[in-house]
């Protein structure tokens, strides 16, 4: 009797079966990142895809969009089609000024505005512009700096980026280290990427071995960040969603809009 | 707090009516006669009387009121001859007898019957399981039997993975079950991210499960209570126990000392070296200790002292990476018997559970979660006679949390609270009438922190008696929690962190309302049904703010800058069929359950939502020397929060495929099934008993989902299994002495 209920209940009782399968509908993704002192060289208008089609960049790119920054009406490359940019080429992106980006194709909008932070200058004792600088494998993320970066007295920013960006990523170039700390803080060697980011919410970085894979000339960008960048990270640390989406930034889509100001610093990597 | 007064009079009603109750009494302990450890739950009886009574927790037993004229006192308990013994009394004599049981094995139905039937009659037990080290020990297992695991394999209590000891009771979250060791709190009972619990069961004596409706004599905590009794040791002989298993080596030891007795146990386990060995690196490892000690000062009077210390340890040079967490328990306990009818035992203890992360020396990180317990507690209960005990007491914790987060130097998070909790309680179990048992309660809490408040937690259990061996039970009171883990939506922790509520957020609650159905199938099995609702309110859930690895949070951070209250409810209908004794025994039962939450005005299924759950446990005796367990485990997919699409995202000149998740918990992840089994010889050898195990863990090797990854580097993207564990075979030999 006992095991006829419970059969029953089985039987009866769902809750365990999936919904019907669901049909994502693609919705406008837009990047760009407005630098200070340069112009609007690129914004990328492209479309979200289900996660069980293939994914493919040129067919993602949403052609002849209506792209506006401040109402002005962005061109589009002919030859990188669903990339826009500012039409006034003496134009420059501008410390403290708001710009508002509104995209429009067939029937979807997308909006998002953003406000360029004060320019950033750091210091960089010890190391200079052209300089050549040793890599010594460490074995932690807090293993000795090779030099640190200090942007002392600047608080308009809540978060700053740190880009390692090498000139040649090519594999005779590429610093061979597959130990299981390098493994385990770098990732295994196949999936280190350039450039290299991290992120810092403090006045300085202290550079060493884990924002280098390749020898030869890098560019160091700090860049602060606005707070559409710091909003649209915030909640996922290390990049690691479970489960969890990046805060909408873009409103009717996806995608990262923000601006920046940075500096940078160039050297060279030896082993 | 209408229901305040009504419970109160209620409680205080039985203490007028009976204030005339008087005649002699017959007191004292009851005793296992080779050890001298106490006897929890043997039943005492007047042959020829109508009524009884069972040892308390302390082993100690009264009957009252008594007549004067000659009796025949007997003692019953499973797994001892029982015992008949004649006592004369006087009028208003009130005699102290302790009464030895000797061991004997389980012969027949009738001592089963008798040992049982008073317990069952007299007292509320909706929702309560106790288990013998025993039953824990004849459960199939991976490489050590495990208090936890075995709990998992109730009605009403969901692993919410293989990697996890939490206990899931009836949709309430890990942080809501009081875990007690001998009455101290203890606060991340686990080793290895969940794998295995904190308790040695060779140091164990009983295990008491509350999962629901629970009285006022327990607080604190929304869900359950697990009380974990260790032995006290043996007073006559000096004996031990010595076992050896794929993952961990034990040894324990029992020494007779002056009018009491030392108990020392310790295990620690190796895999660490065995992966050395293996050219493989992961040096993790954990060890525990546990101790007790005991003396009789008087008859009435006994004093102990018992402590517990375990360590987690992931020391990895290597990388320069550290991991520590631990627990570590101290008590002292006066057990005195005021009067025969007035026994109280009283407490005084530390709890102290610590987690360390070292990453990177002096420049890195350097987190670290602290709690101190300090507790002083007293129970005492009041026999006005074998139909009605009152019981009161209070507790009294001082605690402290400290969390903090330190990089480079600089505090990035501090947490620090030192909140004070106090309780009071009084409860009163009273038999009505042959047929009726009610149990009314009420506890007073009070917690510094959250303003000068005052919570009250009326409580009320109430027994019917269909006819010999059927009764019906119903339960219902509300249940107070003013500290709790970090429940983190999105990602789990596999350690817990405590904190305490402050005054920008609210204490937790819950309403638990049960109803059940107890009937003996055979003399050995009893079927219990129950229908429960739950509710939950105020569950702290943690939103991770920070948008990078190092930015401040400060030092005077408040528990609603991270913490936001959740609501959710549970409920549903439990089946068990439980043998507790014979060639065969084990249990079927059966869950139908749903547990939902609400978190930013949206409602989902709680991630451990099991519709159907079937766990069968049992154990076979093949003649005298061999043994066969068996375990299964069917379970309806936990929901989980399906990828939908992907987009990209460009930053820095590097671009990633983001991917876009669709409504929490919509979907299902496939039924869970797992099949363990074990063996086990028994023999003799160089004069002591030994006992050889195999266990195959996940027999058929089932890929249990864990969770689903999505490869990228694939177009479209590949979504693939991380599973649980695999067949796992395990081997073990122990040894008593």
């Amino acid at each position: 009797m006992v095991f006829s209920v419970i059969l029953l209940l089985m039987l009866l009782v769902p809750g365990c079966e999936n919904p019907a399968e669901y049909t994502h509908v693609p919705k406008l993704t837009v990047n760009s990142e407005l630098k200070e002192g340069y112009p609007i060289d690129s914004v990328f208008v492209t479309q979200s895809v289900d996660i069980t089609r293939p994914y493919n960049t040129e067919e993602q790119r949403v052609q002849q969009a209506d792209v506006r920054i401040n109402g002005v009406k962005l061109a589009e490359y002919d030859t990188c089609r669903g990339v826009y940019y500012y039409p006034d080429p003496d134009f420059r992106v501008q410390s403290g000024e708001t710009y508002f980006l509104e995209v429009n194709y067939q029937s979807q909008t997308v909006y998002s505005q953003t406000t360029v932070p004060q320019p950033l200058q750091f210091n960089a004792p010890g190391v200079s512009d052209g300089d050549t600088v040793q890599y010594i494998a460490g074995t932690s993320w807090f293993s000795d700096e090779f030099f640190t970066l200090v942007w002392p007295g600047y608080n308009n920013s809540r978060i700053y980026r740190i880009i390692s960006r090498a000139d040649s990523a090519k594999p005779k170039y590429f610093i061979q280290d597959d130990r299981p700390e390098a493994n385990v803080f770098k990732g295994e060697e196949k999936d280190r990427l350039n450039p290299g980011i991290w992120w810092v919410a403090d006045t300085y970085a202290r550079i060493n071995w884990m924002y280098f894979n390749w020898t030869g000339w890098h560019d160091i960008i700090v860049s602060a960040m606005d707070s559409n960048y710091y909003d649209y990270r915030q909640g996922i640390l290390f990049g690691e969603q479970g489960g969890q989406n990046f805060s909408p930034v873009v409103k009717g889509g996806y995608g990262l809009f923000c601006s920046s100001a940075s500096d940078t610093l160039r050297i060279f990597i030896v082993e | 707090m209408k229901i305040f007064p009504l419970t109160f009079l209620v409680t205080l009603l039985p203490f007028f009516f009976s204030l005339q109750a008087s005649g002699g009494t017959i007191s004292g302990f009851v005793t296992d006669s080779t050890s001298g450890e106490n006897l929890i739950g043997a039943n005492v009886f007047l042959e020829g009387q109508l009524t009884g009574n069972s040892s308390n927790e302390h082993g100690y037993y009264v009957l009252h009121p008594v007549s004067a004229g000659n009796y025949v006192l007997k003692v019953s308990y499973i797994g001892y001859g029982t015992a008949s013994i004649t006592v004369t009394l006087g009028p208003e004599e009130k005699k102290f007898l302790n009464i030895s049981l000797i061991p004997e094995a389980v012969s027949g139905d009738e001592v089963i019957v008798s040992a049982e039937a008073l317990t069952n009659a007299r007292e509320i037990s909706l929702s309560q399981v106790d288990l013998s080290v025993q039953s824990i020990r004849d459960a199939p297992r991976l490489g050590e039997a495990d208090l936890f695991r075995t709990l998992q394999a109730l009605p009403g209590v969901i692993a919410e993975s293989d990697f996890s000891t939490g206990l899931v009771v009836r949709g309430g979250n890990t942080d809501q079950n009081l875990i007690m060791l001998d009455g101290i709190t203890v606060y991340n009972p686990s080793h290895m991210g969940g794998l295995f619990s904190n308790f040695l069961l060779d140091a164990t004596r009983d295990a008491q499960f509350l999962k629901g409706g629970f009285p006022a004599e327990y607080g604190g905590r929304m869900s359950s209570v697990l009380n974990v009794i260790s032995k006290s040791g043996n007073a006559r002989k000096f004996t031990g126990s010595a076992g050896v298993s794929v993952l961990s080596s034990r040894l324990s030891l029992e020494v007779p000392v002056g009018r009491g007795s030392l108990l020392l146990a310790g295990r620690r386990t190796y895999f660490d070296q065995i992966l050395t060995l293996m050219n493989k690196e992961f040096p993790y490892y954990f060890y525990d200790f546990q101790g007790s000690f005991y003396q009789d000062i008087s008859p009435y009077d006994r004093l102990s002292v018992s402590g517990y210390f375990g360590n987690d340890v992931l020391d990895w040079n290597q990388l320069n990476f550290n991991l520590k967490w631990g627990n570590r328990t101290v008590s002292a306990n006066w057990r005195h018997v005021f009067s025969p009818q007035l026994f109280s035992n009283f407490m005084i203890a530390a709890s102290n559970f610590t987690t360390t992360v070292l990453l990177g020396g002096d420049q890195g990180v350097n987190s670290s979660n602290d709690v101190f317990d300090y507790t002083v507690k007293g129970d005492l209960s009041y026999l006005f006679s074998q139909r009605n005990i009152l019981k009161f007491g209070f507790e009294y914790k001082k605690l402290k949390f400290n969390y903090q987060d330190i990089y480079d130097d600089r505090t990035l998070f501090r947490l620090l609270q030192k909140p004070v909790e106090t309780s009071i309680y009084l409860q009163d179990d009273w038999q009505i009438h042959q047929r009726w048992i009610i149990k009314p309660g009420l506890r007073l809490s009070y917690f510094t922190l959250n303003g000068n408040k005052i919570y009250a937690e009326p409580r009320l259990s109430v027994k019917y008696k269909l006819r010999s061996g059927e009764y019906l039970t119903y339960a219902t009171g509300i249940y107070r929690q003013f500290i709790f883990t970090v429940q983190d939506e999105y990602n789990p922790t596999f350690i817990n962190s405590w904190f305490a509520i402050d005054q920008t957020v609210p204490a937790g609650q819950s309403l638990h309302n049960i109803i059940g159905y107890e009937r003996e199938l055979w003399t050995t099995t009893v079927l219990q049904i129950e229908f429960y609702y739950k509710t939950l309110d105020n569950m702290l859930t943690y939103r991770e703010k920070r948008s990078s690895v190092d930015e401040e949070l400060g030092t005077a951070v408040k528990a609603a800058d991270f913490f936001v209250p959740t609501d959710g409810y549970s409920y549903g209908t439990e089946i068990f069929v439980h043998k507790k004794y014979g060639k065969i025994a084990g249990w079927f039962g059966y869950t139908l359950n749903w547990v939902k939450k609400s978190l930013d005005n949206y409602t989902y299924f709680a991630s451990f939502d099991r519709r159907h759950n079937i766990n069968l446990l049992f154990s076979y005796e093949i003649g005298r020397n061999w043994r066969f367990s068996l375990q299964f485990n069917y379970g309806s997919g936990f929901p989980y929060t399906r990828v939908e699409a992907s987009y990209e995202e460009r930053d820095g000149g590097l671009v990633k495929r983001r991917l876009i998740y669709g409504q929490r918990n919509l979907f299902r992840f496939p039924s869970y099934h797992r099949l363990d089994i074990g063996f086990s010889k028994y023999f003799k050898w160089l004069g002591m008993k030994w006992q050889f195990d195999t266990q195959v863990v996940n027999l058929y090797n089932r890929e249990n989902v864990f969770l689903y990854e999505w490869d990228f580097d694939k177009n479209p993207a590949e979504r693939t299994i991380i599973s649980m564990l695999p067949v796992i075979p395990s081997l073990g030999i122990s040894t008593t002495f």
